[in-house]
């Protein structure tokens, strides 16, 4: 089970950093665009990972895809819509619920390995559909660009999963309660 | 009493997956309306965050590096350029006080249209796809969606003559997305949906001479460029997405070169009065057609430490606005 309160609380911390002080870990690579990590991924995925609903868990990460989408609206000419990295969220914390029991879930490699598959499944979604609904604005090699950039912050993301979920670990009670999982511990 | 009943999570989650579906249909109206909601939230926590973030970045995305002749070369050009300034300071603190005087007693009174309200950077955009940020000034000021925005380029710690200095020292950062009452969202001109309509000024430098095509009566002639026949160049241009800006169709015959000036067009409706975007940093062919270049540019702004801007609001909308409003 969730704890709503404590965990949306913590969603709103990672948003603001993410929209502010974030941008100091945002760098510039050159012919693709800025690329920096997806904060509230690493949460979503840790919800993931551990939670014993997978309602509750799709619940969540739409929740943080929505607000994502409402907090970003460049890239196209008239502002992007919102919806599609909800849906892309809830997409990928539901694979990433299905999948977790085929690997050693408390190790770092597969924890970050988990954090880039959703990062590349739910910023893949976005961008694509992002690119349908505004298609006569976007060319190929824009949306091949922009896919690049998703791979790119998906790494950079996993990267960060590791010291992430240690941290995330230390709080768990008052996020998720009862963990599931190999001797129900983090 | 059953029509009451807490609906199941999973009927919550398909009606959210639902919602999500409808609001992308309905496209960027909705999305900016429900946005302006979001800014609420988001800007007033946001705004310290912000002014660490650009203090940072404009401490590692300085200049290149260089050598150490090229610096000694520099400080000297910058000295000199010092030294120049105090004398013209001097001399335009003279001349405005001369002419405020004439002004005050002869003059009609002529200014730049525009009110220019500064706004400051309360957050960026969450995803890396766009380049918009977050300013804490909105319609109460009399912003609306497509307003220009600069920022000021001038050194504050010295005294500045009245606005026409001041505009001149500016450049053009982008233009509002969004804007609600108190916050609007500004779209920067390297984002890829950033469109405008621009000029290039081709930089005329005796000590690198330049050909052009020079079409009069009909009859295309070869002529070096000068101020006499250094016309200006209408183009459009867009943001790249990533750090600059893009111009297409460039006619080859212009002889467009690097160090070339983009700038906003006088007759733009939000920004009557030319003020700098960037400079061309890149001309290449188009490949579609060889007879047109493509011509990036690279902002004059260093939009990475972008903290306080300017909101650009022609006087002229200001008062039909405040006219509208009275009558209703």
């Amino acid at each position: 089970m969730i704890h709503w309160l404590p965990f949306i609380l913590l969603a709103c911390v990672l948003l603001l950093v993410q929209t502010t002080v974030g941008g100091v870990l945002v760098f510039t690579v050159k012919g693709v665009g800025g690329v920096g990590p997806d904060l509230l991924a690493i949460l979503a995925t840790f919800a993931a990972l551990w939670a014993r609903n997978w309602e509750e868990v799709m619940l969540a990460a739409w929740g943080m895809g929505f607000a994502l989408d409402l907090t970003s609206s460049g890239g196209m000419e008239g502002g992007t819509a919102l919806g599609p990295m909800s849906l892309g969220y809830a997409a990928a914390a539901g694979l990433v619920f299905r999948i977790r029991e085929a690997f050693f879930r408390d190790k770092p490699l597969p924890q970050a390995f988990f954090a880039m598959i959703f990062c590349i499944l739910a910023h893949g979604v976005y961008l694509s559909l992002q690119s349908l609904l505004a298609y006569h604005q976007t060319s190929w090699s824009q949306y091949g660009r922009r896919l690049l950039q998703a791979g790119l912050l998906a790494i950079y993301t996993g990267l960060l999963m590791v010291p992430g979920h240690w941290l995330l670990a230390k709080a768990q009670r008052w996020l998720v309660a009862s963990p599931v999982g190999r001797a129900g511990r983090l | 009493m059953k029509l009451l009943k807490k609906p199941s999570k999973k009927a919550v989650l398909l009606f959210l997956m639902g919602a999500s579906v409808v609001m992308a249909l309905w496209g960027a109206p909705l999305a900016n309306r429900l946005r302006v909601l979001a800014h609420w939230v988001l800007a007033p926590l946001g705004q310290p965050g912000m002014s660490l973030t650009a203090s940072v970045k404009s401490l590692t995305g300085g200049p290149e590096e260089v050598s150490p002749a090229e610096a000694g070369r520099l400080k000297e050009e910058v000295d000199t350029l010092r030294w120049r300034a105090q004398k013209a300071e001097e001399d335009l603190a003279h001349y405005l006080e001369q002419d405020a005087l004439r002004q005050r007693l002869y003059g009609k009174m002529t200014d730049f249209p525009c009110e220019m309200v500064s706004a400051q950077v309360a957050a960026s955009d969450s995803l890396p796809y766009g380049r918009t940020r977050l300013v804490n000034k909105g319609g109460s000021s009399g912003a609306e969606p497509g307003s220009r925005v600069v920022t000021l380029l001038t050194d504050r710690s010295k005294a500045l003559p009245p606005k026409l200095a001041t505009i001149s020292s500016s450049a053009l950062v982008g233009r509002l997305l969004e804007t609600g009452g108190y916050y609007a969202r500004l779209q920067l001109v390297t984002d890829g949906g950033f469109r405008i309509r621009a000029r290039i000024i081709r930089v005329v430098d005796p000590n690198r001479p330049r050909w052009i095509t020079v079409i009069a009566g009909g009859v295309a002639a070869q002529e070096q460029l000068s101020d006499r026949n250094n016309q200006v160049i209408e183009v459009e241009a867009q943001g790249d997405g990533v750090d600059g800006l893009v111009v297409r169709e460039v006619k080859k015959y212009h002889n467009v070169q690097n160090g070339d000036w983009l700038v906003t067009a006088k007759d733009d409706a939000f920004l009557p009065e030319h003020v700098r975007i960037g400079r061309v940093v890149e001309v290449g062919d188009d490949p579609r057609n060889q007879l047109f270049s493509v011509v990036r540019v690279q902002p004059y702004a260093d939009l990475a430490a972008l903290k306080d801007v300017f909101i650009v609001v022609p006087l002229a909308s200001k008062a039909s606005n405040g006219a509208a409003g009275t009558r209703n």
